[in-house]
């Protein structure tokens, strides 16, 4: 019995017991959104916003399509971490949103399905079914269909770990109007490092007390490839055989050259403009804004245009190159990809594929490049797609995406660390407190002594077997 | 008839002594031991193996400590955090205590002005730190802006030609930005001295006035020794708060720390070995070092404790 004003054990008890019981009774409840009856697979995205909604709509036609598999999209940040922690808890996602430049880290772990196993499992079941629900004449991983650098660039040391869904190629993005200002030509854009430098100093504008006003170009603007200037002078970051080339002399070259732009302007002078340089997704974006007359960017900028500066009127072109490696055939250009992985652990393997194959559809690839404002990543592109494209130079971007010259981030599983060793000598490269040659020289040190620690314990660990007979398998497969 | 005695008059089952205690904080009980004490312990494990969270841990003794003392970002991290621990702690504790004595006087408004002072501190860190971006920015942000005019003057008078720096962009001013913008916090600090202050016995002060002690004999030989307790409860705090910094650096200097690494801290280097690098064994040996240094400053500081701290019941 309670009596009033003391609260005895068996009382103090009972309410928790009750508590606990109405909480599990009339507690809160997840959102029952799928249809009865369905396997249901679970997506992590990076993607939010505009970009989301795109894939969105594609899961939503795919649910539509057919009655057998639901797909629940879930848009995450940090992916690669959250995947990290769900792959090796042994509870993952059906299919997992990666970008190719993740393969060498998840694939080295074997926390991928190598997406070949997939295909030779599931085509012969798949492809009947494709072409009677979706009108598909040939399979969708037939190797022609895709831009060979973009076949390429879903593989790693002999597979592919995941399919694409979107791809970027990057160029040099231009204020058309600024360049007329200063009599140049908008419709030639630079070619070569030497016509670019010309451009560059007539678009920087200084007011009447020597203050920086708009720079022609800045490198360090969006700041997210200081790595990657040596590819345009024909250097590289990894040779053949995977050792750290960062200290080549075409890399010496380039950073240089990149060292005469704070030169020109003065390093301190420099580094306060740069500060008043608003964000990527944002009306002050410095293309945008005006602070900057060319940058280099991917072609999701358009979509920044669109947003806070419809009727903004920009270009782009290939990025230049120097004089003796320049070839309008075969220009130079990053790519880099967005894929649709299966990791290890996954639970429905056959319905998860199902969904990539679905997005490998013409239809699908091109409505998300579109709604992207990203290039397709097929070698042919249907009629309407440029047509109906926010990004103007989109034609342009698909040339890079076919080019044989078209490069990736280096494929080697420490690169987030090789970069940061970048990111950090670059700064100081930038405000000139070191040489090109000493900087590179010092990254490369570093970078060389974590990929042969990377390469030592790799070798501890699987005793020198080669990856693809250490990959996960499927269940069942030999 | 059997011996059993009726039911009524069955002698009541006890639980052993505790029990009914410890089935009251079992919740938390179990909380601890799978979330705090098995992670913890874990973490030690892995420290001694090489593991990338995505494979298997890998026994390797203690190669990720001997790995630790041969590798120059781990000095350099271990350098920034020192220094910002030996600048942030004196400094906010000085000004803390300062803050505190002027809002425990009768200035008008007192209660506005306390308030003023602890709101800063329920701000999210993200977001102050997006606001003290814009404040530090080189070329429009507000600090230079006020610079400007002085800066003018003495470029007039002088025939220089001084300019504010470049806060977040200069190794060299880095480090000053982030203390300067610590201090944003110290709400929390002022609070608790505030409350320390008001326990201090206005006997001692009327005692020392009496005596003819003047105010600052007053502070140094009433005020300081009747809080040195709380001063004490802060600076440990703070020592360990500085020690592990991380959300304002990363959002205002990125990943990489800023130029030259010249605001990456212990905790930023622990997170990008623990994930954008997968190597976490490599990060938990990190954790273990990071655990014995506070646990060697927090002893420092409670050994040297004796002789600064006075405590009124002992």
């Amino acid at each position: 019995m309670v009596r009033a004003g003391r609260l005895t054990r068996r009382s103090a008890l009972g309410v928790l017991g009750a508590s606990a019981l109405a909480y599990a009774v009339l507690g809160p409840r997840g959102i029952k959104d799928t249809p009865p009856g369905r396997v249901v697979l679970d997506y992590w995205e990076k993607w939010t916003g505009q970009e989301g909604l795109a894939m969105r709509r594609v899961v939503d036609e795919f649910n539509g399509s057919q009655d057998r598999v639901w797909v629940r999209y879930f848009s995450l940040s940090a992916i690669e971490q959250k995947a990290m922690v769900a792959i090796s808890g042994g509870d993952p996602p059906d299919i997992l949103g990666l970008w190719d430049f993740a393969f060498p880290a998840f694939a080295e772990a074997g926390a991928l399905l190598p997406l070949d196993a997939l295909d030779a499992a599931y085509r012969g079941e798949l492809a009947p079914v494709f072409r009677d629900r979706y009108g598909e004449a040939g399979w969708v991983f037939e190797r022609e269909r895709f831009a060979p650098p973009i076949w390429d660039l879903v593989r790693y040391k002999g597979a592919a770990w995941g399919a694409v869904s979107t791809c970027s190629s990057m160029a040099l993005y231009y204020t058309r109007e600024a360049v007329r200002e200063v009599g140049l030509d908008p419709d030639s854009p630079p070619r070569t490092i030497e016509e670019f430098d010309l451009a560059a100093e007539r678009l920087t504008t200084l007011d009447e007390h020597g203050t920086l006003r708009r720079a022609g170009f800045v490198h360090r603007e969006p700041g997210w490839w200081d790595w990657i200037w040596g590819y345009f002078f024909g250097g590289s970051l990894l040779d053949g055989a995977g050792a750290s080339s960062a200290a080549a002399p075409e890399n010496v070259r380039a950073y240089e050259w990149l060292q005469t732009y704070p030169e020109r302007i003065g390093p301190s002078r420099m580094l306060a403009f740069q500060s008043g340089f608003g964000g990527y997704n944002s009306v002050q974006q410095p293309l945008l804004s005006g602070k900057v007359a060319m940058c280099l960017h991917g072609p999701f900028l358009a979509n920044v245009v669109g947003t806070f500066k419809p009727g903004f009127d920009y270009a782009a072109a290939p990025f230049p190159v120097e004089a003796g490696i320049y070839d309008p055939e075969r220009p130079i250009a990053l790519l880099e990809s967005d894929t649709l992985c299966v990791p290890r652990g996954c639970k429905h393997p056959r319905e998860a594929f199902e969904f990539i194959a679905f997005v490998q559809r013409r239809g699908s690839l091109e409505s998300l490049a579109t709604q992207h404002a990203k290039p397709s990543p097929l070698a042919e592109v249907s009629a309407g797609f440029a047509a109906s494209h926010p990004n103007r130079s989109i034609a342009m971007h698909n040339r890079l995406v076919n080019s044989p010259r078209a490069f990736s981030k280096p494929r080697t599983r420490v690169w987030p660390q090789y970069e940061s060793e970048f990111v950090t000598k670059m700064g100081a490269m930038w405000d000139l407190r070191t040489t090109a040659a000493e900087a590179l020289a010092a990254i490369q040190t570093r970078a060389q002594g974590i990929i042969d620690l990377a390469a030592e314990q790799s070798a501890r660990r699987y005793g020198g077997r080669a990856l693809l007979e250490r990959a996960p398998r499927l269940e069942g497969s030999q | 008839m059997s011996g059993a005695p009726p039911r009524a008059f069955a002698p009541r089952r006890r639980l052993p002594p505790g029990a009914v205690g410890l089935l009251f904080i079992s919740p938390w009980l179990v909380g601890f031991l799978v979330f705090m004490l098995a992670p913890v312990l874990m973490s030690l494990y892995y420290s001694l193996s090489d593991y990338s969270v995505l494979e298997p841990p890998l026994w390797a003794g203690a190669e990720n400590y001997t790995r630790l003392l041969h590798d120059p970002v781990f000095w350099k991290v271990l350098r920034n955090t020192a220094v910002y621990t030996l600048v942030v702690v004196p400094l906010s504790t000085v000004i803390a205590i300062a803050i505190a004595c002027l809002l425990n006087t009768n200035i008008r408004w007192r209660a506005f002005w306390r308030a003023v002072v602890f709101l800063p501190s329920l701000m999210p860190l993200v977001a102050a730190a997006m606001v003290w971006m814009w404040i530090f920015n080189g070329e429009l942000g507000l600090l230079n802006s006020s610079l400007d005019p002085v800066l003018g003057a003495v470029n007039g008078a002088l025939g220089t030609d001084l300019r504010g720096p470049n806060w977040l962009g200069s190794p060299r001013w880095v480090m000053p930005s982030l203390i300067l913008m610590s201090l944003w916090g110290i709400g929390n600090a002022v609070v608790i001295y505030l409350a320390a202050l008001g326990d201090v016995p206005r006997s001692l002060y009327e005692a020392a006035a009496i005596d003819g002690v003047s105010a600052l004999g007053r502070f140094r030989n009433v005020t300081l020794p009747m809080i040195s307790p709380v001063v004490l409860f802060n600076v440990i705090i703070g020592v360990i708060g500085a020690w592990q910094v991380f959300a304002a650096p990363y959002v205002m200097l990125g990943s990489a720390g800023g130029p030259d690494r010249s605001g990456y801290f212990y905790t930023m280097y622990l997170y990008d070995n623990a994930f954008p690098y997968g190597k976490m064994g490599y990060a938990s040996a990190m954790a273990w070092v990071q655990l014995v240094i506070v646990l060697a400053l927090t002893g420092l500081t409670m050994v040297m404790s004796k002789r600064f701290v006075y405590y009124r019941g002992a």
